[in-house]
């Protein structure tokens, strides 16, 4: 498994290529060197995934070590990367569906005048991503970590002519670096208790630690996941981050960015079993967060913002089942969301790029003669998030579901019920305003050409099929393929995963998904959108509309404060320093006068606060002892 | 009557650099005044020189002049931070300030003096080392004389310079009038038998001695003529001072403090910790809302010099490691990003402000990745080699128990990141204008400068390990290990 | 050790006291009606002409500087000739080579034209 770098050496090497000579290849031969780069990182996943089958699953994982980075007493971080049926889960979706984000944005980035920047920097992201998910300690796993965030950056604001994007770039970035911050902190602490950064490591000393550090270790672990993750209250970068490129929002903000930070949790399976308070937090917010953003995409007029609220959603149930310790179906969904809401992703992008680039859906309609193709995948990706039965989400949905039910979270389990209604809601009243009733824009819709379409159709086949490997009451083939990461320490297998489906359950939850979807087909498949609201519900509406007016919190608090700092930091050379300087200096005024009659300038306070420093460095040292 | 032995191999990188500066001046004489600038060659060749002797003196410690200097692991190596820098002056120098005789003498000069600095283990010494440093410093600030802002730095640096040195030796008296010692051994040996008048003395004489070695580092209080000067001042100038100086007061603080001050008997311990924070938590505040580049490099440089304090705060043997480490880590970055800085603009500084960054990767893109390398390595991000040097100072801190030093240095460091990228971003953005605000073409010595501090701030952030090896040995000579 | 220091510190205080002394008590005792004549600038009893701190022409810092310079170079020769039947050989050639730093420095200085008046 020595040769697994080289998956990540091909991105490396394919955004550095389009930087640097991606002037003078031009915009064909840039766009072929980058996509290749992602298929035969691809093919290299798959030749690394069959010899990882090949073995018994006991011996499925490597730990090839590559250099040593630091040796500093006891300390040592080495660089290497951890292949194992987890990883290898990750590396398939960051190449695999990577690969299908980059072919489509041949086509969606066609007239852009940067268009081998966009592939260098897609290249980048995808180079950060493997490195995230493959390294085998959390000192390169935070390479990886602030890799993305800088990645994503770039990306957001790939538009930077537009003031929107620019400041949406920022908002995510700050948001970013406060969770990386979090994760360097347990980072530090780890350090100064066990001395060890590495998985292995830390995971088997895990109890040497008291109880309250690995809880805060779990904490700011969360942190760190949780803003990356778009978890509230730190959610609030995602939906402003669509002002990227539309790839972008399917690669970096569906399928696989905002994921890492339940693979993180995922990973650090071992400190969240030993910290059962940070868990519970973790599956709390999970469940809230997942019915919170769900509420709010359903007034939403902005295409894609409905989706990206929708993501923050779906985040939030992969978060309840790995605060529940329920991974494996934690990670089942997340590989079902990672096809149907770069489904979604694309095939919205596919819309915007036939409407040009118009995104109010109140403008939309009709679609469905003008985009077949579009039309069909679509309807796919959004039975797949609405959970519909039969189709992939609906699988992964309900084996979150009833493992929260079976391991007695009664409460979460209700609320992930009350948000599957939500979710079913908002992306059919999505779906119906789009592509049902009549046209109401002024454009001339087209559908998409087959660079574009044949991603949908290679997404939507995955969305429809992908749930199919594990059939309640039937087979589990991904847990099975898990079973050997979350078997190695305490803790990662529920024990309520292995119980019987609830058939009950599972019914209830189908039958309140198809009442949502008849809601949504009854009040949004119309003609005209219906504009006028009972007046019961106007407060309500406006709420949502607003987005729980979150964005404006944050705002008041966060950037009010950091704003004051800035001018403080401004001042503080004049009015402090200059400031005592200046009382200084009047107070020897008169002496000065008489003494210096010629001396002019600033040059005196400069001195005088050396004195005044000089001064108080005596007396310090002469009053301490 | 003894003589003491001179042992001229203890100073002998000095010779070279003295010899050469003779030679230069001497070749003056007969050489045209439009061919002086030639002479630079000749500094860079006997800088050159001097760094080849390094590793013939790393064999054996050399004692030299009765015991005044040593030139052990630790001189040497920061004698090696020092020639790089100064090396930075001549390659840099040949557009900017057409060079003579005149300055590549001072250089010369000021390097010998910083590296007297370093290598002084007795009182007189050490300040001789830090005279011959400055007074060429002076000059060298000024050396633009058409451009008003070279001669205010000039003025300003002189001015405050004398006091500090002022300042400094009076310590030092205090220090001799305690003790009764002048080399720094006998002083930690006389302090250690309790053999000292008044234990006040000692605690003002520290005092002092920190001050005026704060004032070279630059740090809060004492920095404030660092902004107008490194601003002023020719690029290259700029480029030497900011990290040669700081390399030679590391040293001499580090030897004068953690050697021959015991800190459970002088505290000076936690004067140094809080003026390292105030220092970095100042320097980093005061660099947000800077337009110029050479005066944000210059906030920057204050709040670097903070990390580089925190190093002596931990009063450890780690701790020393790991500032020397951080003073060849910043040689690397903040040289290379002045020599950008230097390389983009001709003689009249065009084009120091940052906007003017605007587009520069369209342009330059050379030039432009090189600076965004260096802004990276300088707010520490991984695999840059300011995040190592930033990390050995941080486990420094934190072995030693100074958890808030850590802390400050993390709030520093997130600080940073805004103004670092800041010209990051404006470099990758487009710019409507098509008009650069700076000259075509760079001198190729300046490529060269880029490409070696590049390739050092790549190199020892991937392996720092190549590093620490011989630090370690460092360390242990300045703790007589 | 202190105490050897005292005389010094007395020294100190009896200056102190007598220049502020003799200036205080002149302030304090003495009559004061200022006119034109007396608060004009003494200048040996000749009619002044001009400012107070009339400007130099900064040829006269540059001439005193490097007079200052060589005028202590000399200084180190005192030492050596003291010395000099016992440091033998070695210390006339350290003080030929000291020679001849110095008048590279001193040809240097003169070949830029540092002791011409008029440029």
């Amino acid at each position: 498994m020595q040769d697994a770098i080289g998956i990540l050496l091909l991105p490396a090497l394919g955004s550095l290529i389009a930087a640097v000579f991606g002037r003078a290849l031009g915009r064909k031969a840039t766009s072929y060197i980058t996509v290749g780069a992602m298929a035969a990182a691809f093919l290299w996943t798959v030749s690394v995934v069959w010899r990882l089958l090949a073995l018994p699953p006991a011996q499925r994982s490597f730990d090839p070590v590559y250099w040593q980075w630091i040796h500093a007493g006891a300390l040592q971080v080495h660089f290497g990367l951890l292949i194992d049926p987890l990883s290898a889960t990750f590396l398939l979706i960051v190449t695999g569906i990577g690969f299908l984000i980059h072919l489509y944005s041949i086509g969606y980035m066609e007239g852009d005048p940067n268009f081998q920047r966009f592939f260098s920097y897609l290249n980048l992201f995808a180079l950060a991503m493997l490195l995230l998910v493959t390294a085998d300690n959390f000192l390169f796993l935070l390479v990886g970590w602030g890799g993305v965030g800088v990645a994503s950056y770039l990306l957001i604001g790939f538009w930077h002519t537009r003031p929107s994007a620019v400041t949406a770039a920022r908002k995510a970035l700050v948001l970013n670096v406060a969770g990386d911050v979090g994760i360097m902190l347990a980072l530090f602490i780890l350090v100064m208790t066990l001395g060890r950064v590495s998985y292995a490591g830390v995971f088997s000393h895990v109890s040497s630690l008291t109880s309250l550090q690995v809880e805060l270790v779990a904490f700011l672990l969360y942190l760190g996941a949780a803003a990356k993750s778009a978890q509230f209250p730190l959610h609030v970068w995602l939906p402003d981050a669509m002002e990227g490129p539309t790839p972008v929002s399917a690669l970096i903000h569906a399928a696989t960015m905002v994921t890492a930070g339940v693979y993180l949790v995922a990973r650090a399976y071992p400190i969240f079993h030993a910290a059962p308070v940070a868990a519970e937090w973790v599956a709390g917010i999970g469940a809230f967060t997942a019915l919170f953003a769900a509420t709010i995409a359903i007034v939403q007029n902005d295409i894609k913002r409905v989706i990206a609220y929708s993501t923050v959603s779906q985040l939030g149930y992969m978060f309840l089942a790995v605060g529940i310790s329920a991974y494996a179906a934690g990670i089942f969904h997340l590989t079902m969301h990672a096809f149907f809401k770069a489904l979604l992703f694309l095939g919205a992008g596919s819309v915007i790029h036939a409407l040009s680039n118009e995104q109010d859906m109140r403008k939309m309609g009709g679609l469905k003669k003008y985009m077949p193709i579009t039309y069909w995948t679509f309807l796919i990706g959004a039975a797949a998030n609405a959970g519909v039965p039969l189709f992939s989400g609906f699988f992964s949905k309900d084996a979150i579901l009833g493992q929260a039910l079976a391991s007695g979270h009664f409460w979460l389990w209700l609320v992930g019920v009350v948000a599957a209604f939500f979710s079913a809601l908002y992306i059919f009243r999505l779906f119906f305003l789009v592509f049902h009733g009549k046209y109401r824009g002024d454009a001339h819709p087209h559908e998409s050409p087959p660079v574009m379409t044949v991603p949908l159709v290679v997404l939507s086949i995955g969305a429809l099929l992908g749930g199919y490997v594990a059939v309640p009451g039937a087979w589990n083939l991904f847990d099975q393929w898990l079973q050997p990461v979350f078997s190695r320490y305490p803790g990662g297998i529920l024990p309520a995963a292995a119980a019987a489906p609830n058939w009950g359950a599972i019914a209830l939850t189908s039958v309140i998904v198809l009442a949502a979807v008849y809601v949504a087909w009854r009040y949004f498949a119309g003609d005209v959108v219906r504009e006028e609201l009972p007046a019961a519900l106007r407060p309500i509406h406006k709420v949502l509309y607003n987005k729980y007016y979150i964005d404006e919190l944050g705002h008041a608090v966060f950037v009010w404060t950091v704003d004051r700092l800035a001018i403080l930091a401004d001042l503080f050379d004049r009015v402090v320093v200059d400031g005592i300087g200046m009382g200084m200096a009047r107070l020897v005024w008169g002496w000065g006068e008489a003494l210096s009659p010629y001396e002019s300038g600033y040059i005196r306070r400069y001195g005088l606060a050396v004195l005044i420093g000089g001064v108080c460095v005596v007396a310090f040292l002469t009053l301490v002892q | 009557m003894n003589f003491p032995v001179i042992n001229p191999l203890s100073v002998l990188p000095e010779i070279i650099l003295l010899a050469t500066s003779i030679v230069a001046l001497f070749i003056a004489l007969f050489l045209p005044d439009r061919r002086g600038h030639q002479l630079n060659y000749l500094g860079l060749v006997g800088v050159l020189a001097a760094i080849a002797v390094l590793p013939m003196l790393w064999a054996k410690v050399e004692v030299g002049f009765g015991g005044a200097i040593v030139s052990d692991h630790f001189a040497l190596a920061m004698d090696a931070a020092i020639l790089v820098s100064a090396l930075a002056a001549f390659l840099l120098g040949l557009r900017e300030v057409e060079p003579g005789a005149d300055y590549v003498a001072l250089v010369l000069w000021a390097a010998l003096g910083m590296m007297v600095l370093t290598s002084a283990v007795e009182l007189l010494s050490i300040f001789l080392g830090l005279e011959v440093l400055s007074l060429p410093l002076y000059v060298l600030a000024g050396f633009r004389r058409d451009r008003t802002t070279s001669k205010e730095a000039a003025m300003k640096y002189l001015l405050m310079g004398a006091f500090s040195s002022g300042i400094f030796l009076y310590g030092l008296a205090f220090l001799y009038g305690a003790t009764g010692k002048v080399s720094l051994a006998s002083i930690q040996a006389a302090i250690l038998q309790n053999f000292t008048s008044h234990p006040l003395f000692l605690e003002i004489g520290a005092g002092l001695v920190a001050v005026g070695l704060a004032f070279k580092l630059a740090l809060v209080p004492f920095h404030q003529w660092v902004p107008d000067v490194y601003e002023g001042s020719p690029t290259p100038v700029t480029a030497f001072m900011s990290v040669g100086t700081k390399a030679a007061a590391f040293g001499a603080l580090v030897r004068i403090l953690t050697v021959a001050l015991p800190a459970g008997i002088v505290h000076w311990q936690p004067l140094i910790a809080f003026l390292a924070v105030l220092t970095l938590l100042f320097g980093n505040l005061a660099a947000l809302r800077q337009t110029n580049m050479k005066r944000m490099l210059a906030y920057s440089g204050i709040a670097q010099a903070g990390y580089l304090v925190v190093a002596i705060a931990a009063n450890s043997q780690m701790g020393v490691g790991a500032g020397m480490f951080y003073v060849v880590a910043y040689a690397f970055m903040n040289i290379g990003a002045f020599a950008v800085v230097a390389a983009l603009s001709g003689q009249n500084e065009e084009g120091a402000e940052i906007a003017s960054y605007r587009g520069l990767a369209y342009r330059r893109p050379w030039l432009a990745v090189s600076m965004t390398v260096f802004l990276l390595a300088l707010a520490s991000i991984p695999p840059l080699v300011g995040f190592p040097g930033k990390f050995y100072i941080l486990r420094a801190a934190v072995s030693s128990g100074g958890v808030l030093l850590a802390i400050a240095i993390v709030v520093g460091t997130m600080i940073s990141l805004y103004y670092y990228l800041r010209p990051v971003l404006l470099m990758f953005t487009h710019s409507e204008e098509t008009e650069s605000p700076f000259p075509a073409t760079a001198h190729w010595t300046a490529h060269v400068t880029v490409g070696v501090m590049l390739a050092g701030t790549l190199v020892l952030g991937i392996l720092p390990g190549l590093l620490t090896g011989p630090l370690q040995n460092a360390v242990h000579a300045i703790y007589g290990l | 050790m202190l105490t050897s220091y005292f005389p010094i510190a007395l020294y100190f205080l009896v200056a102190v006291v007598i220049g502020v002394g003799v200036l205080g008590a002149s302030r304090v005792m003495g009559p004061r009606k200022p006119n034109a004549a007396k608060l004009q600038t003494y200048e040996c009893g000749v009619t002044p002409e001009g400012e107070v701190g009339p400007r130099f022409s900064v040829k006269f810092y540059l001439v005193a500087m490097l007079f200052m310079i060589f005028d202590v170079e000399a200084v180190s020769f005192y030492p050596w000739a003291v010395l000099m039947h016992q440091l033998r050989l070695f210390g006339l050639l350290e003080m030929a080579l000291f020679v001849l730093v110095l008048g590279i420095g001193y040809a240097y200085v003169w070949k830029r034209g540092g002791f011409q008046w008029q440029e």
